[in-house]
């Protein structure tokens, strides 16, 4: 029997008592601080836990919704009695709607079911939300406008897989729950949500028989084994083989764990005609390799003026640097004195932390960025302004540290650290990797030197040669350039070279 | 958080040394420092001095956040979740039209605590990705850009700079006196009615 331990009863009353309710993502990010690092008894008694954590959030109003959106946007149908109590308490509409999603679940005993109908006979609820309430409990209302047909087809999607596919529904995906470890279900769970898609947990014991319409053949199937289509059919489910996505827990790793959600959504698109969106990796340059890999990181050739330019510091405090950090010497060729991209991102986050903390930042920040090497797996850095260079491998890690109450000090995402900003007095620093909307930085394409996009064309190059011989010489030089082009690539080129 | 109330000098010297008062206990009753946090902050914001805003503002929340806490119950009772909202609204014809109008009609809208406001000039060209950058919210597309009327006095709509007891009670972690990297500036308000929205913008 699953249980509730008072450490985690405790935890999770922490986070959700400290949720932010209004910036970023609420359901998001408080689910990824209940979910993080769980043990397998902790992931399987979660559920429970938000269950009894509700009566001492009964004066947060705010946070006690936050909960109820969690529920139900995870289906924590083991949580269904706690609802129905609060339903009964407070007596009001966003109580009552969590709470019918959650006892009609077939993972829900029926009695709860009974419980909140008899609620809802002395609710007084407008008719639009006694529709809106009943058509969560059961598929035998019928629509009568179009959002109450969007409504039971997204709650019952087998009822009409055409009108299911037509309509401006969300993808479903459903996860069945035989021998898969909580904390991968939560895991898929959160992966598929930020694709778009709305969870359809399958219990493994039914308390109730699921009504007609709850699975569709056009909803994809993630399951331990295929055995589950004939439980279904056999409860009255109208679903095939052709949905299943088997998954082994034992062979799962963040790796496959994507290329299963990939699957899964080819199989969305081809089964209903439903898009659920690929996870875009943050930082990606146009040839697709991310900007801390570990081929890419070390690369560029830098002039002291451009890197000036692209971290906002001067050429002066460039070699300053160079002379009193050993990671920050460059590289000497033919007489000239070269940084690269690491030691670049080093001084731009020195900068940065600056500009945002306003105070003196520590010169390890430098050093950290500088030795570190980039790395081997996609993931997400983050960089702290102690100099503490994070490396995570997943979206929910860094989240985590972002989110984390104060106990570490200022930390960023490291692509943050890439937009523009300003240093005060009115100047600002470019993009990193876009200084302008036409120009781009890549260590790998010209010794990282600004470019015209799309071309091997140093900005510096056009600004030397409007200098030298004017912007009409510049564009029967480069015919195909527009005015645009040119003026543009002169114009970062100039702020480069004005650098001293 | 400490350290940000502390560091704060727009903050009467007295604020800053109850904060650091509450170091002692952050160890070992860390909620209750929060609490006691919440309380100092809510002080302070009762004894600001506001002022009518001499510029459009806006605020950007994720369409989760928009549907968790700015939707109209009646709207939000036909979708379940802000994955059904945010489909419906994704695929209509006319996003903003259907995110103005399913706004919940209130005194308290966007409810004092929560009442971070931006220049609406300086975001207004700004798509989803953009804005949540520039903004430092940390949400990603599509976004609900909730536009106040031009004129919001009447609706007794006020202002003041934000200090850091504003971002411990909002729990904005990342809030710094020195203000978004962006340089985009931020204002707080008291409760803003719903009377006081001009417009709800879809930002994909």
């Amino acid at each position: 029997m699953t249980t509730a331990t008072p450490a985690l009863n405790r935890a999770v009353l922490h986070v959700l008592g400290h949720a932010n309710v209004d910036r970023g993502m609420p359901i998001t990010d408080t689910w990824r601080a209940l979910t993080m690092d769980l043990s397998s008894q902790e992931a399987a008694g979660l559920p429970l836990s938000l269950g009894l954590a509700l009566r001492l959030l009964y004066q947060d109003p705010s946070r006690l919704e936050l909960a109820a959106d969690l529920a139900v946007t995870y289906e924590l149908y083991e949580s269904a009695p706690y609802f129905v109590e609060l339903a009964e308490q407070l007596r009001l509409p966003w109580a009552w709607l969590a709470t019918a999603v959650l006892v009609a679940h077939p993972g829900s005993e029926p009695v709860l079911r009974d419980r909140l109908e008899s609620q809802l006979k002395a609710s007084g609820l407008p008719a639009s939300l006694n529709r809106a309430l009943q058509i969560r409990l059961t598929p035998d209302v019928p629509a009568t406008n179009e959002l109450e047909e969007l409504l039971l087809l997204q709650r019952w999607p087998g009822l009409d897989k055409v009108r299911f596919q037509q309509l401006a529904t969300a993808p479903i995906v459903a996860i069945a729950e035989t021998e898969l470890p909580k904390q991968l279900l939560w895991q898929l769970a959160s992966k598929l949500r930020l694709m778009g898609a709305e969870i359809r947990r399958i219990p493994t014991e039914f308390k109730q028989s699921p009504q007609r319409g709850w699975l569709a053949e056009s909803i994809p199937i993630i399951a331990r084994s295929p055995a589950v289509v004939s439980k279904l059919r056999e409860l009255g489910q109208s679903v095939t083989g052709a949905q299943v996505v088997v998954l082994d827990p034992a062979h799962i790793s963040d790796r496959n764990l994507r290329e299963v959600v990939g699957t899964v959504a080819a199989l969305a698109l081809r089964l209903g005609g439903k898009r659920l969106e690929q996870e875009a990796p943050s930082v990606q340059l146009q040839s697709g390799v991310e900007v801390v890999d570990r081929r890419v990181y070390t690369q560029g050739t830098y002039t002291a003026p451009e890197i000036a330019y692209l971290s906002g510091g001067s050429s002066s405090r460039i070699y300053h640097w160079a002379r009193t950090i050993d990671v920050m010497e460059p590289r000497r060729i033919e007489g000239l004195y070269y940084w690269q991209f690491n030691h670049l991102v080093a001084l731009r986050a020195y900068h940065w932390f600056g500009r945002i903390t306003g105070r003196r930042i520590s010169r390890r920040v430098i050093s950290g960025l500088a030795e570190f090497a980039g790395r081997d797996q996609p993931g997400q850095v983050a960089v702290t302004a102690s100099g503490e260079v994070l490396v995570v491998q997943n979206e929910e890690e860094i989240h985590s540290i972002l989110n984390m109450q104060g106990v570490i000090p200022e930390v960023a995402r490291l692509d943050a650290t890439f937009q523009p900003f300003e240093l005060g007095g009115g100047a600002v620093v470019p993009g990193l990797l876009e200084p302008t909307p036409g120009t781009r930085v890549h260590p790998a394409v010209l010794g990282g030197t600004p470019t015209l996009k799309r071309s091997r064309i140093a900005c510096t190059t056009i600004a030397r040669l409007v200098d030298q011989r004017g912007r009409l010489v510049a564009r029967e030089v480069y015919p195909f350039l527009s005015e645009a082009q040119i003026g543009e690539a002169a114009e970062v080129g100039h702020a480069i070279l004005s650098r001293k | 958080m400490i350290d940000l109330v502390v560091s704060d000098s727009r903050l009467p010297p007295t604020v800053r040394q109850q904060a650091s008062r509450l170091r002692a206990l952050a160890e070992r009753q860390p909620d209750l420092v929060l609490e006691r946090l919440d309380e100092l902050g809510m002080a302070v914001a009762e004894r600001a001095s506001y002022q009518a805003p001499t510029e459009q503002l806006a605020k950007a929340v994720s369409i989760e956040s928009y549907w968790g806490h700015y939707v109209d119950s009646e709207v939000k009772g036909y979708f379940p979740t802000a994955e059904s909202y945010r489909a419906f609204i994704a695929q209509a014809d006319d996003p903003t039209s259907w995110l103005t109008s399913g706004r919940r009609r209130s005194r308290e809208f966007i409810p004092a605590l929560h009442a971070w406001l931006a220049p609406y000039a300086a975001v207004e060209a700004l798509g989803g990705d953009l804005l949540a950058r520039r903004l430092e919210l940390r949400s990603k597309p599509p976004l609900a850009l909730i536009v106040l009327h031009e004129n919001v006095t009447a609706q007794g709509v006020e202002v003041r700079i934000p200090v850091a007891t504003d971002a411990v009670r909002g729990r904005h972690l990342q809030w710094r006196p020195t203000g978004l990297a962006s340089g985009i500036p931020e204002f707080i308000d008291k409760d803003v009615p719903s009377e006081a929205v001009l417009i709800v913008e879809w930002r994909p």
